[in-house]
């Protein structure tokens, strides 16, 4: 990264390998500079709908509306949009002079055909009644069977990107990723993928010119990637290597509030969980403060309501905390007929309240969590066996009902709208991500009808509505809020890290020397 | 000459026996791992959060996940035998291409591994065989035997620590950067260095004990020339055969390596393959593992015939 012969180029001169002999240059010049960005997240994919999320970070591909960091719709490959009276057809103009990166004009027809894909595939296009889409005149229309508020949200999401009709071939199989966005890809690889400003962008020119992503699994790896100098900007760092890098000095940590919450879920239908007391007593049990600040060094993780303070409409201050009270959680067990066996592990009858959490084995935070968990139960006489497994095993013990505890943490922003989010999630008997065995009517036609579209104060009290509900009803227990860590080379200015994990930001960084 | 074409004739044989059994074992394995393979396949096409019970049906409709077991198997070894490796369920690409790509990371890794264990291993071990119970022996037993303790993940970061982060000296992680290959590469032969070492010493010893090794010093050749005519040949024999159990070490430290240095290896493609129930990449990659581990104990069989006259003859 530094100009001149480095004792890095001498010892690989002195290793004499080929290709990696001494490349000693007069001096580099900051436009020259490659700019290494690293997260865990694989490039290997070319599928929109599944990879969208990782070409959208790295600003080579472009939605039809985009998302501020605050969640605000913004403009993306459409700089207008009008609805008819009705609310029924949207009607969208293209940024004018927009190429996509083979050189071909970005016009409605591919647009249209994008959207229609997404449509046919699983996903978020789904939770919006679209009746038809179609271009006309230059411009993308859209007709919807019922008016929605949940349209431009999902316009925005990243299974939604908008591709130039040569990366897919005959079968419709996406083979190269060719977007509008500021950066084309120069170079892809299992783990890697280069990029460079794309010359006819038509927003403000990057100023790193060049680019490039590392994937790399490992927390640890990522990291050293970091303290080695090597790498420029490193997302998801886990609390030990934040602390270590933080120590160390060597770059600039950014830290941020994140719209993701590790929660518990449960199935409230087994005859454990049933009666609201035992969920009541379980999260009473929790200590979360201690798991805040013992595990992550962060009293604010602490998760006293589902949402965090990041979601300013949803996240209701008057709202009484999730707090912990052993004594209370044992009361309402006993009530419950429950009373403490030889072990001090609670038994009614036959039954030993004993239950299984699946725990997901990728992420390097949840077996700290669920080892504090453990204990934090134990206190009130309740038994957890904790299983290490992978996603699709939480959906799938979902849906044979064998699924007791759960542990992950869900983004509400998903979608540009927690409502999206939280009507899969809290739907008629719950969902892969949400509640299980939990229904409310109620919070069901309140999310329909902030989905439909409601007036602001109407729209207040029914979030509000939803809030109370899921804070009293408890059909997933809330334990600590997620942050978004990242450590950047102190050369960077402008930097900017985006909660919604929707871009890098490369584009509106500069180096500073 | 006929025994080596009876040699050659036997590893082929291994080689599609091997074949057979290792694509099947793999086919059942992954079928019968606990949960609901769609699932597993929907996760790695759409991540975590877009894994749902829509997604996984998709998948299963798309791949004919319902069709009976012993269907899907005989279709999957039929599709070998038409050497026919199929399409990635999660990638969608064709997977011979894929581990063609991630192989050629593998085999250039590994290569510089052995080549650096081969630097390491054996001049130590001869080193330490001219003294045995010497200051150089007894540092390479308490060496070899930190390392071989020492997991590759460890060893890994131990190394990133020291020439990456404290250093500078080399990066830490990637492969496209210049230098990349060398600390994934320096992990690998470390552990292997640590026990071919070993085994060099031991077998330089009972060559150093010999009489065709005495009676050239006692000619007043000097040590350096006897060494090297007379030892080095003799004691190949043993430490040779010994590389075929490396490979072994090399394809288990790989899978590790590679992830840690994220190096888009064969072995880092299998892991998530494993994780994804990708059957046909983790097919491909594991038949042409093993069929790589036949070929390369093929050579080592081909090397020894040639090292040693008496092989020939019998």
């Amino acid at each position: 990264m530094k100009g001149g012969c480095t004792r890095r180029d001498m010892l690989l001169g002195a290793v004499g390998l080929g290709g990696l002999l001494c490349g000693c240059s007069p001096g580099e010049q900051t436009a020259d500079r490659e700019f290494l960005i690293v997260e865990a997240s694989h490039p290997t994919k070319r599928e929109p709908t599944s990879a969208g999320k990782f070409y959208a970070l790295m600003g080579i591909a472009e939605t039809l509306v985009n998302v501020d960091d605050r969640g605000h719709i913004s403009t993306g490959l459409a700089l207008h949009w009008e609805m008819s009276a009705d609310g029924l057809e949207w009607r969208f103009d293209l940024r004018p002079g927009a190429h996509f990166h083979d050189g071909t004009p970005v016009t409605a027809e591919p647009v249209v055909r994008m959207l229609e894909r997404a449509r046919k595939r699983p996903g978020v296009m789904h939770v919006v009644p679209i009746a038809a889409i179609a271009a006309h005149e230059g411009r993308v229309i859209i007709r919807l069977a019922t008016p929605s508020a949940l349209l431009l949200p999902v316009l925005a999401h990243d299974s939604t990107i908008i591709l130039a009709p040569a990366s897919f071939d005959a079968a419709d199989q996406a083979v190269q990723v060719i977007g509008s966005g500021p950066y084309r890809i120069t170079g892809i690889t299992e783990q890697e993928v280069a990029v460079e400003a794309w010359e006819r962008w038509g927003g403000v020119p990057p100023a790193i010119h060049r680019a490039r992503y590392l994937s790399a699994a490992r927390p640890e790896t990522r990291a050293l990637l970091s303290e080695s100098g090597q790498a420029n900007a490193v997302f998801d760092l886990d609390w030990p290597s934040e602390r270590r890098l933080r120590d160390a000095g060597h770059v600039h940590i950014v830290d941020i509030a994140s719209p993701r919450t590790t929660l518990l879920k449960l199935n409230v239908g087994h005859p454990f969980l049933a009666d609201l007391r035992a969920r009541q007593a379980l999260s009473l049990a929790v200590d979360r403060l201690a798991i805040a600040t013992g595990l992550f060094g962060n009293a604010d993780r602490a998760a006293t309501q589902l949402l965090p303070e990041f979601f300013t409409d949803w996240h209701d201050k008057n709202l009484p905390r999730l707090h912990t009270d052993v004594a209370q959680a044992q009361r309402l067990l006993a009530e419950l007929g429950w009373q403490p066996g030889a072990d001090g592990i609670l038994l009614r009858g036959d039954e030993r309240f004993a239950l299984k959490l699946l725990s997901l084995a990728t992420r390097t935070d949840q077996p700290l969590i669920t080892a504090a968990l453990q204990q934090q139960f134990r206190r009130i006489g309740v038994e957890i066996s904790v299983i290490p497994c992978s996603p699709a095993e939480i959906v799938a013990a979902h849906r044979d009902g064998t699924l007791e505890l759960a542990m992950f943490a869900r983004n509400h922003m998903m979608v540009a709208n927690p409502v999206a989010v939280l009507m899969q999630d809290y739907a008629k008997g719950g969902a892969d991500w949400g509640a299980m065995g939990w229904n409310n009517p109620d919070m069901i036609a309140a999310l329909q009808t902030l989905a439909s579209g409601a007036a602001p104060e109407r729209a207040a009290a029914l979030r509000q509505q939803i809030v109370q509900t899921l804070q009293a009803e408890l059909p997933v227990i809330p334990l600590i809020f997620n942050r978004r860590i990242a450590a950047f080379d102190k050369r960077l200015a402008n930097v900017q890290v985006d909660a919604l994990e929707r871009s890098y930001n490369m584009a509106a960084m500069r180096w500073a020397d | 000459m006929r025994s080596i074409a009876s040699l050659l004739g036997r590893r082929v044989l291994q080689a599609l026996l091997a074949a057979l059994f290792v694509s099947s074992l793999c086919f059942f394995m992954v079928r019968f791992l606990p949960g609901d393979i769609a699932f597993d396949i929907a996760s790695g096409r759409y991540g975590q959060e877009m894994t749902t019970q829509a997604a996984a049906a998709e998948v299963r409709a798309e791949l004919g996940l319902d069709k009976p077991m012993a269907a899907a198997w005989l279709s999957s070894v039929s599709a070998l035998a038409r050497f026919d490796l199929g399409r990635s369920y999660t990638l969608g690409k064709p997977v011979w291409g894929l581990i063609r790509e991630q192989l050629g990371h593998t085999l250039q890794l590994s290569g510089l591994a052995m080549l650096f264990s081969l630097l390491i291993g054996p001049p130590i071990g001869i080193i330490a065989a001219l003294r045995p119970g010497g200051l150089v022996d007894r540092l390479n037993l308490l060496g070899s035997a930190l390392l071989r303790a020492l997991p590759p993940f460890a060893t890994g970061i131990i190394l990133i620590i020291i020439f990456a982060a404290s250093l500078h000296w080399l990066p830490a992680a990637g492969h496209t950067q210049r230098g990349t290959i060398i600390l994934p590469a320096l992990t690998l032969a470390l552990g292997l260095a640590a026990v071919s070492s070993r085994v060099v010493r031991s077998a330089m010893i009972d060559v150093a004990r010999s009489a065709y090794f005495h009676f050239p010093l006692t000619k007043g050749l000097p040590l350096s020339t006897v060494v090297l005519r007379h030892g080095v040949r003799n004691m190949a024999v043993p430490v040779i055969a010994h590389l075929a159990m490396q490979f072994v070490y090399l394809i288990e430290g790989a899978i590790v390596v590679e992830t840690l240095f994220a190096w888009p290896g064969i072995g880092h493609a299998l892991s998530h393959a494993v994780r994804e129930r990708d059957i046909p990449l983790i097919q491909g990659a594991v038949l042409v593992m093993a069929i790589l581990f036949v070929l390369f104990n093929m050579v080592i069989d081909l090397v020894l015939v040639a090292l040693d006259p008496r092989m020939r003859a019998g």
